[in-house]
């Protein structure tokens, strides 16, 4: 069982001082977020987020299966989160953390119950046969952020995925290989994505805490929103009371930035395309 | 050796004992102590190994550090496959690291493949005859219903009988899961290494084609044996040293000073004696050229760290 160490005292008072003048030790402003990167895998539906030093890998894979009984129409969307080691000592396999648990299930919540995904667009034959999505995500590195990281590269992966096209004659499912075909993209109704602000006493709140930064914040407040202007989740597990005001605040910052995220997103998918040989819609 | 003309080219234009590119990257993880990825072409894997760390009451041992070494492949949690690719890597680092010296601690390796164990999907390869193979609603059969499409059993011509079922990853993802945790463990640089595993993958082709070295995975699916082999490069690891100390050895790198041992053979497949030996000598020069490859690469990294 390995244990964090609280970082030093000098550190967090350094941290601190430097916060209070409006500076963040890696010389961002208080509300800038650090360089998202992508790396697309050689397949659809494989990349890698990188946010500064923190990397998530997210993979999306399709199978064909049957429906549940009550909702005949609805594909499934499964998603994959298990925190390993290689993202820091401090998890451990097949022992979940609550840090582990909290990203899990925000995740869940954002881009799965913000339905994101249409799940009926999954369906191939009512009450036979639907897609299933099974969303994997893979933390490699926890340089702080691991949420916002996750839910970039899961939007990014369930975009840059495409579906192998399938035909209906009557009772007979026809499925195309790629080179018959064109695989289809899916269809997402928004992109859903993750903020995160954390809070020091009596000081206004940075975006995109890094490591050291969320170990000595009193408190962090998570936002999902989409680029229009809607908040799909609002998560506060405990520290600093904040006020509407405040709240209010973060929200507005978010708005702008998450149309930058998905512009950002957007141009990266527009340059993977142009790179690929294979034909995608 | 000699059965494949060096003149021969591959579907991919290789000639029969070139390796594809390799991609060799040190460092990239922040919060491990050491990492690596690696790839030949576009098999790769990356790699992570912190240590020595605390160890659990449970798992400590009194006279060696507790190696644990965990694999997660690209897509859905680890099955078999995933158990015996540990259990190679198992055999290979105890004797590589310098456990003793780390008592009563734990040493992680974490392997994460990169490129998913499924077929390639590229316009050369000939893809199914029939796609309806894999429309399957029966529940017990949705690992046959996966996009990508995982090359499965019925995929297969007919004549190939010998080839054995779908329980391992390709020799290649094999090899490159080696050498990543060889240059996470390289970069962590914490823990003492007697020698330095290096693996590469070797395939026998079926039409008479004979040896070729980092068969691509379409390759190793149309080959008729497969052979995955890891030499392990260092300082007086090899056996033979010292049964006769003083008169010259047969594997001795003359320029290094380094001799070279086998450390892991895996095959599978249909072949004779002489291609294993003949495999097994093609593998010797394919792993001194990922030495050398590495050691440029982690030369290059430590040079540019030092300027920092």
């Amino acid at each position: 069982m390995v244990r964090e160490i609280d970082p030093p005292s000098i550190q967090k008072e350094f941290l601190l001082a430097a916060l209070a003048e409006g500076k963040r030790l890696d010389g961002r402003l208080p509300l800038e977020q650090r360089k998202i990167e992508f790396v697309f895998g050689e397949e659809l539906g494989n990349v890698e987020c990188r946010l500064g030093k923190t990397a998530v890998l997210a993979q999306v894979t399709a199978s064909i299966v049957k429906p549940r009984e009550d909702r005949p129409y609805e594909g499934f969307l499964l998603i994959n989160s298990e925190i390993g080691p290689m993202a820091s000592s401090v998890y451990e396999n097949g022992r979940s953390s609550d840090s582990e648990i909290l990203i899990t299930r925000l995740l869940e919540k954002s881009i799965r119950r913000t339905e994101a995904i249409d799940r009926e667009a999954l369906c191939i034959l009512a009450g036979e046969k639907v897609w299933q999505l099974r969303l994997t995500l893979h933390f490699l590195s926890d340089s702080g952020n691991l949420l916002d990281c996750a839910s970039l590269a899961s939007m990014m992966a369930l975009k840059h995925f495409r579906k192998p096209d399938v035909e209906v004659i009557g009772d007979e499912v026809i499925i195309h290989s790629p080179e018959e075909r064109a695989p289809v993209p899916l269809a997402i109704h928004h992109t859903p994505l993750c903020l995160t602000f954390a809070y020091f006493e009596n000081l206004s709140p940075i975006l995109d805490p890094t490591h050291l930064e969320s170990t000595l914040c009193s408190g962090t407040l998570t936002v999902t929103m989409n680029a229009q202007r809607e908040i799909c989740v609002l998560s506060k597990a405990g520290g600093t009371p904040l006020s509407v005001e405040e709240i209010m605040g973060v929200v507005r910052v978010g708005v702008d930035k998450v149309r930058d995220m998905v512009k950002i997103m957007d141009e990266a998918l527009e340059k993977d395309r142009e790179n690929r040989v294979v034909e995608v819609r | 050796m000699a059965s494949a003309g060096p003149s021969r080219r591959r579907s991919d234009g290789r000639k029969p004992h070139e390796i594809r590119p390799m991609t060799i990257e040190i460092g990239e993880l922040d919060r491990a102590d050491g990492s690596g990825r690696f790839g030949f072409g576009s098999t790769s894997a990356l790699a992570s190994c912190s240590g020595p760390l605390e160890v659990r009451l449970n798992k400590e041992l009194p006279t060696r550090a507790t190696l644990e070494i965990s694999h997660r492949p690209l897509e859905g949690v680890g099955a078999t496959p995933s158990r015996a690719l540990i259990t190679t890597l198992e055999s290979i680092y105890p004797s590589a690291l310098r456990l003793s010296l780390y008592p009563r601690s734990l040493i992680q390796i974490i392997v994460q493949s990169l490129s998913s164990s499924s077929a390639p999907t590229s316009s050369t390869r000939r893809y199914n005859e029939s796609p309806e193979i894999y429309i399957d609603t029966e529940p017990e059969t949705t690992e046959r219903n996966i996009w990508p499409q995982p090359p499965t059993q019925s995929a297969l011509p007919v004549d190939k009988k010998e080839k054995s079922p779908n329980t391992s990853y390709s020799f290649s993802l094999r090899a490159v899961s080696i050498n990543s945790a060889t240059l996470a463990i390289l970069d962590a640089g914490s823990i003492a290494m007697t020698h330095l595993p290096m693996a590469i993958s070797i395939a026998l082709l079926s039409n008479n084609d004979g040896l070729v070295v980092d068969p691509t995975t379409e390759e190793e699916y149309n080959s008729r044996a497969r052979f995955g082999f890891a030499w392990s490069f260092g300082k007086n690891v090899s056996l033979k040293e010292k049964e006769k100390d003083s008169s010259n050895h047969m594997d001795v790198d003359k320029e290094e000073g380094e001799e070279m041992e086998l450390i892991w053979a895996e095959s599978e497949g249909n072949f004779d004696k002489e291609k294993f030996s003949d495999a097994l000598e093609l593998s010797k020069i394919a792993c001194r050229q990922i030495l050398s490859e590495i050691r440029a690469k982690l030369g290059e990294t430590l040079e540019s760290k030092r300027l920092q």
